[in-house]
């Protein structure tokens, strides 16, 4: 039996940087060392297969930049969600922008803050939207839970808290 | 991003995982990226021009193919104007607006998807631990498109890859895990993940591969966003090098010279920046 070592290496180079990727493959060669043409062959499929996988590895980096890069800004401000009534819609975030005017009437609620309000929604088995819901009757509009002020999270605490505590005593 | 407030990402996540030393220069120092590698330019102007395509579709209009090009013609411009592109060997800004083209015309030569409901929908969301505690910082998802199924909704994931993806790779996608939960947590509904892959071969194919995620399955990605949380907290940041992560890696100079008793000072940064 033969054992072949076939050892591929790339090195890119741009603006004086250098990349570097190797490969190295150790394989047998099970046919008969006399058929030269069969061991010629065995080796080319190696190399092939090196080839083939520095390839992919090379082409993988590339690829997963892109999958990095998916979050990036986009270059454009997007449009705000389709109006259907019958289709789940999110509340306007801060990418649509009518938040952004919101906010610019108050202070933003910190992420400490919503993680309270989410917390208390959670005793009272409110979920996310189910919250929204409840900010919507609170203040008498539609918004994000994210999106809040400092005084309307204020405002939204109080009132589920009174709502909490008086649970209790509504007998 | 466009969430103002202090926030995780995909990319973010995966940047910590991937290694969190270029996490911690460009989100927490935030040192300018020199160049781009054409890839994720090439990526971004192809999301673009395929976000305008589903937005006119979304509205009832018809978009031909011209205008798409055109509008991912401008977003290359607009990209080369703000950095300077790194192309890999053999590659040209002109063959690689050819494969743009070829991938935009590919994905138009498919029936179009129906029952739109957003396109380019940002998403921000609460994270859980399995302790069924919100973490405080939130989540945020751009998603590319979501569109209304039988018994839900399907967020369609846009990518331009180099190679077809496997089915493991969507099963065992972080992207997919935030994606889906991001939209059940928002929607309330069943969520599918479906990938479309524009394959990046000689001649151009769409692949699509789904995959779906369980309400038991975003506490474990809310364990592990507490876990980076804590990491980042406790400045714990290191090189991940192999050729994948330091090939193009715009930050191969500040990482020869790391040192990581400097990193104390500067990571006040950290509540300065807004970071991750």
């Amino acid at each position: 039996m033969l054992k072949v070592n076939v050892g591929l290496s790339r090195k890119l180079t741009h603006n004086y940087n250098s990349h570097g990727f190797s490969i190295n493959l150790e394989g047998e060669i099970c046919t008969d060392r006399n058929d030269a043409e069969a061991v010629v062959d065995r080796i080319q499929e190696l190399y092939d297969l090196s080839e083939e996988a520095l390839q992919r590895q090379i082409e993988r980096y590339e690829s997963d930049s892109a999958i990095a890069s998916r979050d990036e800004p986009p270059a454009t401000p997007t449009m705000p969600p389709a109006k259907q009534d019958s289709s789940p819609t999110p509340k306007a975030t801060s990418g649509n922008g009518a938040p952004h005017n919101r906010i610019a009437g108050g202070e933003p609620a910190t992420n400490k803050q919503i993680q309270f309000l989410l917390t208390l929604a959670k005793r009272m088995k409110l979920t996310k939207p189910k919250l929204e819901k409840r900010i919507e009757q609170i203040l008498g509009q539609s918004i994000d839970v994210y999106d809040l002020t400092k005084r309307d999270a204020g405002i939204v605490l109080d009132s589920l808290t009174d709502k909490q505590e008086a649970k209790p005593n509504g007998r | 991003m466009r969430c103002f407030r202090r926030h995780w990402s995909y990319s973010a996540i995966n940047q910590y995982l991937r290694c969190p030393l270029q996490y911690y220069f460009e989100r927490v120092l935030r040192l300018p990226k020199p160049t781009v590698g054409s890839g994720l330019v090439l990526g971004g102007a192809v999301h673009e021009a395929l976000a305008y395509y589903h937005n006119k579709l979304r509205k009832g209009h018809v978009a031909n193919i011209q205008k798409v090009e055109r509008v991912f013609a401008q977003a290359w411009i607009s990209r080369e104007a703000d950095q300077q592109i790194q192309y890999k060997r053999g590659d040209t800004r002109v063959s690689q607006l050819a494969v743009g083209i070829g991938l935009l015309e590919t994905y138009l030569q498919q029936p179009p998807p129906k029952n739109i409901l957003h396109v380019e929908q940002e998403l921000i969301v609460p994270l859980v631990n399995s302790q069924g505690e919100f973490l405080e910082t939130p989540l945020v998802a751009v998603l590319d498109l979501i569109t209304s199924s039988d018994d839900g909704i399907k967020v369609h994931e846009l990518k331009t890859s180099a190679r077809s993806y496997g089915q493991f790779d969507v099963d065992t996608s972080l992207q997919a895990s935030c994606y889906a939960h991001a939209s059940r947590s928002q929607f309330e509904v069943p969520v599918e993940v479906e990938f479309a892959v524009l394959v990046k071969t000689k001649t151009p194919k769409l692949q699509r591969i789904s995959t779906v995620r369980f309400q038991e399955d975003s506490p474990r990605l809310g364990d592990l966003v507490e876990n980076i949380e804590r990491a980042v907290q406790l400045e714990i940041y290191y090189p991940i090098e192999s050729p994948l992560n330091c090939s193009g890696c715009p930050f191969r100079e500040p990482c020869r010279e790391w040192a990581p008793h400097r990193i104390s000072s500067a990571h006040q940064q950290l509540e300065l920046n807004g970071a991750p």
